[in-house]
Order: C-alpha cells, then structure tokens, then sequence
C-alpha cells in the first residue's frame, strides 16, 4: 500500500539522464520529505549521494537539482520558486540559488516536486513537461538565441502565452559554457551563483520548458494555510521593516547603501558619489517613476516588486526591460562606474538575456575598465575596444565578446578571479572576488563584514546565512557595530540556518521576511507537521553543514577562505573610510568557527556537531576514528 | 565643549539647535513621500544624547517612533540605520554618547538584499 505523503507534495521526483534519453519517477517518503523538505534541502542530499569528489563540475556525472518545496503552488505568496543546487563551476563545489516566476507552480501542478538532471546529451536538447508527458526534444531552433528569445520561439512553437508556460534556459552564456553563466527564466527571474548555468550548457540541456500542469496540489489544513499566508502579507504590507519591500522590492538599497558606503563604486576606488549625479534619480521613487512600468508578478504574489519598465530616453528608448533589482542597478551600474539609470536599465537587461551573473559582471567590468586606463589591459588585447568608467555600450560589446567566447573575452569568460589570474602582475590585485571562487553580491562589503565574512566562509557560492532578517527571534541583538569583529562574527554564526530552510520551502525569499515562527506555522498548515523554530533551525543548519561537508570532500579548504587582495582592501574615502577587515581576519574566523561548531584547522563540522545535526551517518566520510576522538579537544 | 580627545560618554552642557535628516524611504514615516529627505532641527537641551534626541523626534511621529524602536526592550530595532556625522552608530557615538549642535544624526532605511 502506498504510504499517504504530507500535503504541499506532488509526491515525485523527475529524473532524467541525458546521455541515455532516458527518464523516470521516484517517490518520496514521509520521512524524506520531512528530513530534506525541499530545494536546498533536498538538492544537496542528492549532491552528496550521488557526486563523488572526482566528478567535477564539467563532469557529465554530475547532477543538476531544479528543486521546488511545499510551498510551491499553494496559495501564499511568491510561491513560484526555484532553487537550483550542482557542483557549480567557478568554486567547483556546491550551489544553491534561487530564482522565482512561475517555475516551481507550473512542476507541482504537473506532478513533480523536482527535477535531477545527470548525463549529457548526444545534441542539444530541451526537456518539455506537461503533466505526464515528459521528453527531450530537439533544441537545434534554439540554439544561439538568448534567454527572451528561447523563450518567445518555445511559446511561438508550443502554441502558448504567459504564464501557460514556463522556460529556463542557460542562454547563450550556457551554450559556451561561461564560468558565471547563470539559469534564467520567466523575463526576468534568474538563478544565478556559481556558474550553474556552465553546468546545464555542458549537459547540451538548452532549456527547461514546463507547461502549467493540470494536478491537484492539497493541503492539509487548506483552513489554516490561508490563515498563515495571510498573516505574512499582512506583515510584509505593514511592518516597517518590510513595507519599503512591498512597495518597492530592493529599489531602496542604492540611495540607502551610497550613505553606509556600501554601494560599490567604480571597482571598490571610491566610495563617495561623484559630483553631477543627481541621486534622486537612483532613490526607489526615481527609479520606479522615471520609467512608465508595470507588474510583472511571479505566481501568486501581492508585491509590488518584479516590474517591467519601458527606457524613457537614450539610444534604445522604447526598449522593453525588465526592471533591475538593487544588484541590477549595481552590477550593471554603479560597480564600473555607470551612474545613468537608464543606460543601467538597459545593461542590466542585457545581461539577463545574456544569461551571466550580474554581480560578476560588474566586478569584471569595474576590473577591465580600471586595468585598461592603468595600462595592463590594452585596447589591442580587447579587439580594439576602449571601454571607460560607466560606458554601458562597450561593456555590452564586452559582454556579447564573453558570452561567445570570442577574442579576450574567452578569458573574461573564465570570470574575474581566473581572468586576473591569468593577466597577473598588478592586475591581479584590481580584482573583487573570494579566494574560494564565491561571487560577492552587489555591495560594498569593506562595510558590510558580516556579508564579507559569509561569503568567504559560504558552502553554496553565494551568502550561506544573508542579511539577518528579525535576529532576535533567533537570540541576536537586533543590531551591532558592524566593524565590531567579535558582533559580526557572532552574528553571522548565530543567524545561520535560517536562509537554507527558506530555500527549501519553494518560496521566494522576499516573501519568507517573517517571523520564523509564522514561516513554521504555515508549512505545518501545508504539510500536516507540526514543524517548530528549533526543527526549522536544526534542518537549516543541517543543511548548511552538508553543504560544508560536500565542499570539504571536493577539496574547499579553510586556507581559501580570504577575500582578494581589493576585495578586503580598507576604503580609502566614505563612511567607512579607514576600516581594516583584513586586520581582523583571523579573529573573525576563530569566533565564527567556533560559533558553528566546525574545526579551525580543516573546516570540516565536529564530529559533536555532527552528531548534534543528525549527521552522524557521514562521520566516518569525514573523519578518521583516531581524528575524531581527538577532535574539538 | 570637550577637549578634542576627551571621551564622548561623558555628560556635556549643550546649546543651539541639531540637525536630523530623514532620508527616501523613512520619509514616509515622518509624513513625506518616501523620497529625496527631510530635515528636521531640535533645539538641544542639557544633557541630550543620541537617544533622547530620537525619542523626542519620534515622539512627533507614531510611524517612526514604530519603526525605530524594540517596544520590548525600548532599544533600537533593527529597521533603520542611524548615521551619526556620516558614519553608523557605535562608531564614534552610542545611543548614550552626548551630542552637539555640529553634529548630524541621519536616518536610513534598512537594507533588505536581493
């Protein structure tokens, strides 16, 4: 007899090996779905069972997790999410990134909580989903489109519109494998970090194409759900703490970010606005009105968030865009030193359709233009390309170099941290990046070190714990100095797991800026569960430490764990002119190690803590039995 | 006035007026719209600090005072940022450090990522 599995649960996961054209189904159990939940949860198990340390992330055994969660298709907000988990490309270790739209509604009501992808394919295909019919079809009519193209040709030769459909897709960046090259979909959601687009490139997968299944999707307590979801709007409409969210998304971040001298600029040389920039222009208002807009919404969600927006002025007025997010208006703006919204607005756009990493993208460029006006990248080596700060036309010449590999944008192409490396001498240390490969988000960090401290300690090519959200739900101090290495530390250890259950539920994490507490409440309503904070917490953190685990059995070691030279520089001018992170380096790990319970000298989690996650069972992959007695001592 | 390097936690006799900027998004607790700023100008009062300082502006306005402060513990939450002369509390000034009419405490909305 088939055991009943919790609501919220299409029940099966679809596997597909591209080499041998082949898929099929696998069930879940009760107790899985309740040990891994979803997403992230559910991805890295996966990676860990199947994706041994000789499997590189070009490898045609490694895996490609598009995971949804509980959440996903129910009715509360956001819940269109996709979280993408692989041994992505530029740390050659684990992923987790998100992207919304329609993705995650569209698989569950065809049937499938996720999909795992392994093997490559003989030609470049693109795996089409609508309820039972699953198959991988011919994506030669695909190929060398980008990502709105593949989009527009899959609706124009399935005969659907909106948000009947639904496609992913790697772009152009995927087809050639670009190091940052993301996973995108819907106009404007994307997957970013790590390179997991490479991964779905060198699989020859163009794109994922999911029609809006027809499946039941239940919920346990349907009552209690709607009254959970509820309560959530009701804060994210009316907190003060999340109201400019659901007004403006992140649009805020760049007016309030330019005063903490947290907004990058003009590669980490400055943190002072140049003088001419208006910036009311670049506060939420300014950018949202000085464009005629509209929203575009992902799957069931109240927020005035995703927009679309049309260029008001310049060379491509009248261009449709999608509009950018705080790291849009960053990494395609002011990281190179572009302060025009418009001329942003549009870059940031085409790097979407490009498909790469936007934060990325704007380390490389504010790199390229420092290295080309200080002379150790010449016009020559750029096929004759002169490229200034805030030039948006050539860094879109560059970009559209990179994404076909063409010229020295096959090295650009390898992403920053490899494509100084490969420059060298004092170009080497113009470059913004973590030694492990991790990608940092579109902020200054020389004033954010808990961000900095994160990145460079992350298991999954991004934030592993993210800007705390309501901390004292989790017994941190609401806020702290943050150039107190001791507080920083501590909070970035002591926030750590909540992010990672977020990213197991199928939501978006813009809509999940709750109490702990409610988040809990509603997957019990979904599930049946009666899940708790401390079981939220221990899964997250559990999560985290599986990741950490993976990285360590793939050969991430704590001696990457540093920023680049510029990255960790100290701010020469600003709000934070004068703070030296490096200084406090070694402090910062010694109090965040010992906050998570993980072993100074090798980085791998204590056996105690092991045993205190549930995790005893990959003690014995980790540990030898005379270093574990020994251990933690 | 204090000797340049005389500590900052120490009780000083102020006069004149002090300077609060509310910017973008804060504005709208303030009664603006959510852009550009506002300015505000307190006269000082003996013994002012940070705190009483933004106890008497939010006192002006329910929203803020919400927006600003724990109701549990009446300590700041964590929904905005406090700039004091440019640079975030606890650097040169805590909530306790005593202020001056030269100095300029701006108030900035919360980052929330993405």
């Amino acid at each position: 007899m088939q055991e009943e599995l919790p609501g919220g649960y299409a029940g099966k996961i679809l596997r597909v090996d591209l080499s041998q054209n082949r898929t099929w189904t696998e069930a879940w159990t009760a107790e899985m779905c309740r040990t891994c939940i979803g997403g992230v949860g559910l991805g890295i198990k996966i990676l860990w069972d199947e994706v041994p340390a000789e499997v590189s992330w070009d490898h045609e055994d490694n895996r490609l997790v598009l995971a949804t969660g509980p959440l996903a298709g129910l009715p509360a907000w956001g819940t269109g999410g996709l979280t993408v988990v692989t041994r992505g490309a530029l740390t050659n270790g684990a992923t987790n990134t998100q992207a919304n739209g329609f993705f995650g509604a569209n698989l569950k009501y065809s049937g499938y909580d996720a999909i795992v992808l392994q093997g490559r394919a003989p030609e470049w295909v693109y795996l089409y989903i609508h309820d039972d019919t699953v198959e991988l079809r011919d994506a030669s009519a695909l190929l060398g489109k980008d990502t709105w193209e593949t989009q527009e040709t899959l609706e124009q030769m399935l005969d659907l519109t909106g948000h009947q459909l639904s496609v992913y897709t790697s772009g152009l960046a995927g087809e050639n494998q670009v190091r940052f090259a993301a996973i995108h979909g819907d106009y404007g959601h994307v997957a970013s970090k790590n390179g997991c687009g490479a991964v779905m490139g060198n699989k020859r997968l163009k794109a994922v194409a999911i029609v809006r299944g027809s499946k039941a999707l239940r919920a346990a307590d349907p009552r209690g759900l709607w009254m959970a979801a509820q309560e959530i709007a009701e804060d994210l409409q009316y907190d003060p703490s999340t109201r400019s969210l659901y007004e403006y998304g992140t649009l805020p971040g760049v007016s309030g970010l330019s005063r903490l001298g947290a907004l990058p600029i003009k590669n980490y040389t400055t943190n002072v606005v140049p003088e001419g920039v208006d910036m009311s222009q670049w506060t939420a208002q300014g950018l949202r009105e000085g464009f005629d807009h509209r929203g575009h919404q992902c799957n069931s969600c109240g927020m005035h968030h995703c927009h679309a927006q049309v260029l008001p002025s310049g060379p491509h007025q009248g261009a449709i865009v999608d509009e950018p997010e705080y790291e849009g208006w960053s990494g395609a703006g002011w990281a190179f030193g572009c302060t025009d919204p418009v001329a942003t607005s549009w870059l940031n756009t085409q790097v979407d359709r490009a498909c790469v990493d936007v934060n990325e993208f704007g380390w490389l460029m504010g790199w390229v233009v420092e290295c080309q006006e200080k002379g150790y990248v010449t016009k020559e080596q750029l096929g004759g390309l002169t490229i200034t700060w805030g030039d948006a036309e050539a860094a879109n010449a560059l970009l559209q170099m990179i994404i076909r590999r063409e010229g020295f944008g096959d090295v650009l192409a390898e992403g920053v941290k490899r494509a100084s490396e490969t420059v060298g001498g004092p170009a080497a240390e113009c470059a913004i990046y973590a030694m492990t490969g991790n990608t940092p988000r579109g902020h200054d960090h020389r004033a954010r070190w808990e961000e900095m401290l994160d990145t460079c300690t992350g298991s999954g090519g991004t934030l592993d714990s993210g800007p705390p959200v309501l901390p004292t739900e989790m017994g941190q101090p609401a806020r702290i100095n943050p150039f107190d290495p001791d507080a920083v530390a501590r909070m970035v250890g002591g926030t750590r797991g909540r992010r990672q259950f977020e990213d197991s539920l199928g939501t978006c994490i813009f809509t999940t800026r709750t109490l702990l507490s409610i988040l809990c409440r509603t997957l019990s309503a979904a599930t049946g569960w009666d899940f708790t904070k401390d079981e939220a917490l221990l899964f997250g953190r559990r999560t985290a430490a599986l990741m950490r685990a993976f990285n360590i059995r793939c050969g991430i070691t704590p001696d990457l764990e540093r920023p680049s030279k510029r990255y960790g520089s100290v701010p020469v001018d600003g709000p934070a002119q004068g703070q030296d992170i490096g200084a406090h380096w070694e402090h910062l790990l010694d109090v965040w190690y010992d906050m998570v319970g993980y072993d100074r000298q090798t980085g791998k989690p204590l056996p105690a803590t092991l045993e205190d996650l549930g995790l005893s069972h990959i003690l014995a992959d980790l540990w030898d039995a005379r270093e574990a007695t020994h251990a933690g001592t | 006035m204090p000797a340049p390097d005389a500590p900052r936690n120490v009780a000083t006799v102020n006069a004149g007026e002090l300077e609060i900027e509310v910017v973008a998004w804060i504005t709208k607790f303030v009664g603006g719209d959510g852009s550009t700023r506002k300015v505000f100008h307190l006269p000082l009062r003996t013994d002012d600090t940070v705190r009483k300082a933004l106890r008497r502006l939010s006192g002006r306005f329910p929203q803020l005072h919400k927006a600003l402060w724990d109701p549990m513990t009446g300590d700041l939450a964590e929904h905005v940022e406090v700039l004091i002369n440019d640079a975030v509390l606890d650097l040169t000034h805590n909530l306790d450090s005593p202020i001056e009419p030269s100095d300029k405490i701006a108030l900035i909305g919360q980052y929330l990522g993405g």
